[in-house]
């Protein structure tokens, strides 16, 4: 008799199965990307240095930096990755080579190599002309000055006055408040998407220019290994430097931290939404393949059959094998990933072809 | 004999609930074809329905083998479907996936015969009712409706049941096959056998031993009367 149960409803078992799978892989590959671009973006903007900023409230705070690092780092123990002794001044800074010209207010940044220094390799970065003025530098959060060389993080600096682009490695001659101080390597504009032009350079040489003392020191950029730390860090640090002002990566990276929430919301949404047309489109299959066979299982149960439970189970498994077909190709295809709301999809789709049996066909057999 | 007891069934419309007929009383005996007719709406169908055990939301009893129908559980049901009963419905109802064949071997695949006993059975039957073997392997749907209808007579005696319940077996048959249909049911007529027929058609009527029909009274509902005296007498005794 399973063979007649069969034939009636084989084409139906195999239109779910084949649904099932079809659903399962565009969507296991829809969230795929969703989860590689969203890791992208993370990797570009956030863990890339989430980092902290201690800064010290008194801005002509002087101290041994020595025993500043030895309390941070007996603070944040293992957590640590980097850290870089600061000074920092609001100056009017002129750039020029020949009758290319950058001049504006920004912030002066020494940094001091004191501790797990933070190299960065230039070859690694993505280097892109956005447009005739602008070398843009993405994906990077903090990177600092080799030898006498300047890096200026900042998209003002690219609606600055420079007629010509930087490029890596151009050497400009740079005034500060209108005295010709140094001659640098600008090593190229950085988009950190902050308002602020900020130029970092090392905090020697930031001495020798400003005449600072060795012991001057107005905080630390201090590189955590992961986002999930960050909150615990601060907590600490916050106890351990009370006079000191904390300043997260969340909080300088506002608009990081807003594209990356807003970009998980809106790929979480089109997942959902997905899901749910998946869904409609498994019932709709659902109801075309099986409910209409309802007249013909009820003629069968008249006659005597009594299999409600065995075509429960084949719906059940239709979709069920169905969808991990549509895993396995996803799996083949882009390689294992599952998020939790395909996964919630994975297990209760075949619950809810058990239901809308209930619903529709059980009612057949009383 | 298949005796029915106190029976009535109700239904709810609109949240009103509506009797179809109440405390019916009948006996249907072996070896007769017994005739149930009424106007339309008058629970002909539905009463051929619960005696079948098909539809079982009803109060009373249907005694058949010593055993009230209504009282059994979904499984034993289709149990006692397969084993006792033969359909044969207005509309055919056979499976349009299916072919002639495999309509017709149904009952006796679900008695556990093999496919080719059943095969062979079937062949048999549906050639005693005039359907040749250029059609075992049609789908229903490129026969014509005496032919259906008779391959759905071969599917009610396929299993030789000891009740057969027609539900107007001629309803949708022009004058010709409805005759031809006729004489098949008399046909069917044995000893161990009762046949129950739900009708409108008079020439159906002719060939019943005891015909009951429903007859609305004072109260508004239905009540069945035994047309036959002769029959009632005999039942009675």
């Amino acid at each position: 008799m399973n063979r007649l149960l069969l034939k009636l409803l084989k084409n139906s078992f195999i239109s779910v199965f084949l649904i099932s799978g079809i659903i399962f892989f565009t969507l296991s590959l829809i969230s795929m990307a969703i989860y590689k671009y969203d890791t992208y973006l993370k990797n570009s903007f956030a863990k890339k240095q989430p980092h902290i900023i201690l800064k010290y409230i008194d801005e002509n705070f002087s101290t041994n930096i020595d025993n500043e690092i030895y309390k941070i780092k007996k603070t944040l123990k293992s957590e640590l990755v980097s850290l870089n002794s600061f000074v920092e001044k609001e100056k009017f800074v002129k750039l020029q080579k020949g009758l290319a010209i950058f001049r504006g207010k920004i912030k002066i940044v020494g940094l001091g190599l004191e501790e797990y220094p933070i190299t960065y390799d230039f070859n690694r970065i993505d280097m892109r002309l956005i447009d005739d003025y602008n070398i843009r530098l993405t994906g990077i959060e903090l990177f600092y000055m080799f030898k006498n060389g300047v890096v200026v993080f900042n998209r003002t600096l690219q609606k600055s006055f420079l007629d010509s682009a930087p490029s890596v490695s151009t050497k400009y001659a740079m005034f500060i408040d209108n005295k010709r101080v140094a001659n640098v390597e600008f090593m190229g504009i950085l988009d950190d998407l902050s308002e602020t032009a900020t130029l970092f350079m090392s905090r020697n040489y930031f001495n020798k220019i400003f005449h600072y003392d060795k012991n001057h020191l107005n905080g630390f950029y201090i590189n955590i290994k992961h986002q999930k730390f960050l909150n615990n860090s601060i907590k600490l640090l916050k106890k351990e430097f009370p006079k000191a002002e904390i300043i997260s990566w969340r909080d300088i990276n506002k608009k990081q931290d807003t594209i990356l929430t807003l970009f998980s919301s809106i790929a979480k949404f089109i997942e959902i939404i997905l899901i749910i047309l998946g869904l409609i489109t498994l019932l709709v299959v659902f109801i075309n393949g099986v409910i209409t066979k309802r007249k013909q299982i009820r003629m069968l149960h008249i006659l005597g059959v009594k299999f409600y439970q065995k075509i429960n189970l084949l719906f059940f498994i239709s979709v069920l094998l169905g969808e991990l077909l549509g895993l396995f190709l996803a799996v083949v295809s882009v390689g294992f990933y599952i998020d939790v709301t395909l996964f919630i999809f994975l297990i209760i789709t075949p619950f809810i072809a058990l239901l809308l049996n209930f619903i529709f066909i059980k009612r057949e057999f009383k | 004999m298949i005796k029915v007891r106190n029976l009535t069934k109700k239904y709810k419309i609109n949240g009103q609930c509506q009797i179809i007929f109440k405390n019916l009383n009948l006996d249907i005996p072996m070896g007769k074809i017994t005739i149930i007719r009424g106007e339309s709406g008058c629970g002909k169908s539905t009463l051929l329905n619960i005696i079948a055990s098909i539809d079982i939301e009803a109060e009373g009893e249907v005694i058949i083998n010593n055993q009230n129908i209504l009282k059994l559980n979904s499984s034993k049901r289709a149990d006692f479907r397969n084993r006792l009963v033969g359909f044969v419905f207005q509309s055919h109802e056979l499976i349009p996936e299916f072919s002639v064949l495999e309509n017709t071997t149904i009952p006796l695949l679900l008695k556990n015969y093999s496919k080719s006993e059943a095969e062979r059975e079937a062949k048999k039957s549906l050639e005693k009712l005039g359907i040749s073997s250029t059609h075992f392997f049609k789908k229903p749907a490129q026969l014509s409706g005496g032919q259906q209808q008779r391959v759905s007579i071969a599917r009610a005696i396929i299993h030789k049941p000891q009740i057969i319940f027609a539900d107007e077996p001629t309803g949708n048959l022009d004058p010709k096959k409805r005759d031809e249909v006729i004489e098949l049911i008399k046909s069917l007529k044995d000893e161990k056998r009762a046949i129950v027929i739900v009708t409108h058609d008079d020439e159906v009527e002719k060939i019943g031993d005891i015909v009951y029909y429903f007859r609305k009274g004072e109260d508004n509902q239905y009540n069945l009367i035994c047309k036959n005296r002769e029959a009632k007498k005999s039942l009675n005794e």
